[in-house]
């Protein structure tokens, strides 16, 4: 038995097969996943849920977004505590502080940049791969740096919020301190 | 506080939906039912998961570690690495509550740290772990610190803004065929964070304890329009420790390094990197000067000074044909004044790789180093005893270097073959020669093979070649009789031929698991010969000299096992246990007439266990707990010991945090190990305990 794992490594020498795709990992699908992971990471306060059955709601404006698609894939079958995960694309606009997560990429921005400070201190966790979204008072900026895709976490505006970020991941994440933007609790 | 995570279990990997392996269009087709059934041989034929499922089944801070696709090449995870791989990530060092790099390392599965006196360690990989362990090489962002001088690395010279650190990368086992000559049994990489990475933060440390304490001041900014600077100020000190049986030492110490890095992000993912630092410290030891009168020996203490600054700078770009191309220089000047040595040298290096865009199934890196060293060394003042020669004492060594490797993936996301050697040219031994092959095989989601063959060399240090020491006294006489070390210009390199096997599961983010072995075959190990008796120089007082020379006169084999599991027990908890186990087999060539060739086999633990636990009492307040035992030291009468660690960190807010941390809480002094050659006086590590205060302003 000792032997056999050794012969086929030996056997798998003697192959060449052509080229293909090695497992990469695409920017769209990083994002996907730490989306997926904030929902885990980030505690929301019993009322953001009208019921204890509540789905848990991503709200995204584009359903074809390259992350939107894979967070579709990515949330199948999961679940948080009781709460489905659910995404709303496109989202109504006026129920916007049921969204748990809010998902805002370059062609949203112009239209919420000026409401940002407003919606992220309640329940909405903001989040955008677009850069200097912490600066207009969104809550995590998932952008890459390097080559990497770190989060970037506005602690300022996160204290005005009614959402509590678990240490693991403030921790790995950059820390942006707003100079006072005007965000009324 | 926080909410359980949703349910990653195993049963997502009966979810795969590509069956890559299947339909991949092979040229060989009697290959495929012969393949797959070596794969149900472990009954795990599943081939590769959708890279989705894939990035589930990281944790946050490894989804944070993942490199982004860039053109040609491909992401690269420690857990895909064919080697004995371990990483200590900033959250592991952290959690440590360790002060010193040598601490820090103690985590790491099957290394052995022992601590001589305050501030002398022996840091080894696999056996003959020495003050001055000749077999591993480290290095700081791309800069050797390993002393070609004596062959080793000199801890106390050495350190880093703990919190600064990105990652420490350990390899065990043989790195030459990419590092080059001295990565015998182990490579370590220290690696800081980019200035990008760190930008804005302005933060204060201080810990202060009853042993250790320290203070670090940093800060960092932006620098134009895609740049960053990080600055940055330390102060260490370090109380004496105590003899067996509790009477207090000499051997304190203290130290500053100032130091900064800056770095730029441009088009093409251009990088450029600055960086540079500067030290200087004051150690004291207790060592055994020799006397040619009765009693031949005396303690005394040593101040040591150590000082030195190095710079690096670093480009790398990708090219329009998608080649990735790196450039790094560094310069790095380290001084050193104590009773046994004065050194003063400096080292000049140049670095360039290319790696090739990928064609077919082959990724190919070339790369080609220089590296000028000029150092200096003094002779000692014969009329007080201290009798160190050196010829010549100032000498200009030069090493070429060219390496090429070569990835090949020969079956697709299933089996890799990675062909690599170095080829290098040094002053000491001439030509040197280390190749390498590795395999791995990607059994199924997250179970892992490798296996390699390897060869690494040891190349003589300046002090085996070119040295003329006193290294003891009998008492003989009259006259008594000198024993004298001395240099042999035609020492040639220790060889190693390795053999490894590992097996690695990453497939769930509640257990890993990690085994490595290994059958290490070496060839001409160093031995020390006696040459005869002669009348001692002139001027010295009257004594006969008996000459000691090193020879290439031993050979050994080794083999051992390293293992490390780590289970998320609950989202709050996480446990780690490793455990490992050496044991080497030192013999004399018909040459040789060392008269201990064996103390090599005593010098490393046979058993080493490490635990720990690291529990999130709530979101801001976690316990850390860390034990270890160490087994025995038969060559120096060190006793197996078990330690504890426990230390407790309060996050107070973001930014701010406070830890309370006791290490070494069993016993309250215990002996590591003792120095076998340079006759400094061991002293024992005792409990300690710290506050640390960490605000970023």
């Amino acid at each position: 038995m000792a032997t056999l794992p050794a012969l086929c490594i030996a056997f798998g020498l003697s192959l060449s097969t052509p080229a293909a795709f090695s497992a990469d990992f695409a920017s769209h699908e990083i994002k996907a996943v730490f989306l997926f992971n904030f929902a885990n990471f980030v505690h929301w306060p019993d009322e953001a849920f009208a019921e204890e059955s509540s789905p848990f709601i991503f709200c995204a404006s584009n359903a074809q977004s390259p992350t939107v698609k894979t967070l579709r894939e990515v949330i199948k079958g999961e679940s948080l505590n009781r709460h489905k995960l659910l995404i709303k694309t496109p989202f109504n606009q006026a129920d916007i502080s049921s969204c748990h997560i809010l998902f805002l990429e370059e062609t949203d921005i112009t239209e919420y940049q000026s409401q940002l400070p407003v919606i992220s201190s309640g329940t909405v966790l903001t989040v955008s791969d677009t850069s200097r979204f912490v600066g207009s008072g969104g809550l995590i900026e998932l952008v890459q740096n390097k080559t990497r895709i770190q989060p970037t976490i506005n602690t300022g505006q996160l204290e005005r919020s009614r959402l509590k970020i678990s240490s693991t991941l403030l921790r790995l994440a950059k820390i942006y301190r707003s100079p006072a933007i005007g965000g009324t609790p | 506080m926080n909410k359980p995570q949703a349910k990653l279990d195993g049963s997502r990997l009966n979810k795969l939906k590509d069956d890559t392996l299947l339909t991949t269009s092979n040229p060989l087709p009697w290959a495929r039912p012969a393949l797959l059934g070596c794969l149900t041989l472990f009954a795990m034929a599943n081939a590769s998961a959708s890279s989705i499922t894939q990035l589930k089944n990281f944790s946050l801070s490894e989804l944070a570690d993942i490199e982004v696709t860039i053109a040609g090449k491909a992401p690269q995870k420690t857990s895909e690495v064919a080697a004995a791989i371990s990483v200590l990530t900033q959250e592991d060092i952290r959690n440590s509550g360790a002060t010193t790099i040598p601490d820090l390392l103690r985590l790491v599965p099957g290394l052995q740290v022992a601590r001589i006196d305050a501030h002398n360690w022996v840091v080894s990989s696999r056996g003959f772990g020495d003050r001055m362990t000749n077999k591993l090489l480290v290095m700081i962002d791309g800069r050797s610190i390993y002393s070609q001088l004596f062959a080793g690395v000199l801890w106390d010279q050495h350190d880093v803004v703990l919190e600064d650190i990105e990652r420490i990368e350990v390899i065990r086992g043989p790195g030459a065929s990419v590092w080059g000559a001295n990565a015998v049994n182990g490579v370590i990489n220290i690696i800081t964070r980019s200035a990008l990475d760190t930008q804005g933060t302005t933060a204060v440390t201080v810990a202060a304890g009853n042993e250790h304490s320290y203070t670090t001041l940093r800060t960092s900014g932006a620098l134009q329009e895609n740049g960053a600077y990080r600055a940055y100020a330390k102060y260490r000190n370090h109380d004496d420790a105590v003899y067996h049986g509790g009477s207090k030492a000499d051997d304190g110490w203290d130290d500053w390094r100032t130091g900064f890095r800056m770095d730029w992000q441009g088009d093409n993912d251009t990088h450029i990197t600055l960086q540079g630092d500067m030290h200087r410290g004051d150690f004291a030891e207790r060592i055994h000067i020799l006397d040619f009168a009765p009693p031949f020996s005396k303690l005394v203490t040593d101040d040591v000074d150590a000082w030195g600054h190095n710079i690096l700078a670093r480009w790398s770009t990708t090219l329009s044909g998608g080649g990735r191309s790196e450039l790094q220089a560094y310069y790095d000047k380290q001084q050193r004044d104590q009773w046994v040595l004065e050194e003063s040298t400096s080292t000049y290096d140049i670095n360039y790789n290319y790696q090739f865009p990928r064609l077919g199934s082959h990724e190919l890196i070339l790369g080609g180093g220089y590296r000028y060293i000029d150092n200096e060394l003094p002779n000692g003042d014969l009329s007080i005893g201290q009798v160190r020669l050196y010829t010549p004492v100032e000498r200009d060594d030069e090493l070429f270097s060219f390496f090429v490797q070569d990835e090949i993936e020969l079956v697709n996301d299933v089996l890799w073959l990675t062909l690599g050697v170095k080829l290098e040219e040094n002053d000491y031994s001439g030509f040197e020669s280390q190749p390498n092959l590795r395999l791995r095989w990607a059994l199924s989601h997250g179970h892992m093979l490798w296996g390699a063959v390897s060869k690494a060399v040891r190349t003589p240090s300046r002090a085996e070649h070119d040295g003329f020491m006193l290294i003891d006294i009998i008492d003989a006489g009259p006259p008594p009789v000198a024993l004298i070390l001395m240099g042999n210009t035609d020492l040639e390199s220790e060889e190693l031929i390795a053999w490894e096997l590992g097996y690695r599961f990453t497939g769930s983010d509640k257990i890993s698991f990690d085994l490595s072995l290994f059958f290490n075959d070496y060839d001409d190990l160093r031995s020390a010969e006696g040459l005869g008796i002669m009348p001692a120089p002139p001027s010295a007082p009257p004594a006969f000299g008996a000459l000691i020379e090193t020879i290439n006169g031993l050979y050994a084999e080794s083999y051992g096992l390293e293992m490390s599991a780590s289970w998320q027990a609950s989202e709050q908890w996480q446990l780690n246990l490793s455990y490992a186990y050496l044991d080497i087999q030192m013999h004399e060539k018909s040459s040789t007439n060392d008269s201990f060739p064996e103390s090599s086999e005593g010098l490393s633990p046979e058993n080493q266990l490490t635990f720990t636990s690291n529990y999130k009492i709530k979101s801001n307040l976690q316990l850390n707990l860390t034990g270890r035992y160490v087994d025995e030291l038969r060559t120096n009468d060190t006793d197996a010991y078990f330690e504890l660690d426990a230390g407790l960190e309060w996050q107070l807010k973001p930014g701010l945090s406070l830890s309370l941390v006791g290490r070494n809480l069993i016993d309250p002094a215990h002996r590591e190990t003792s120095d076998t050659f340079l006759t400094i006086e061991e002293t024992e590590v005792e409990r300690e305990f710290y506050i640390k205060l960490d605000w970023q302003l």
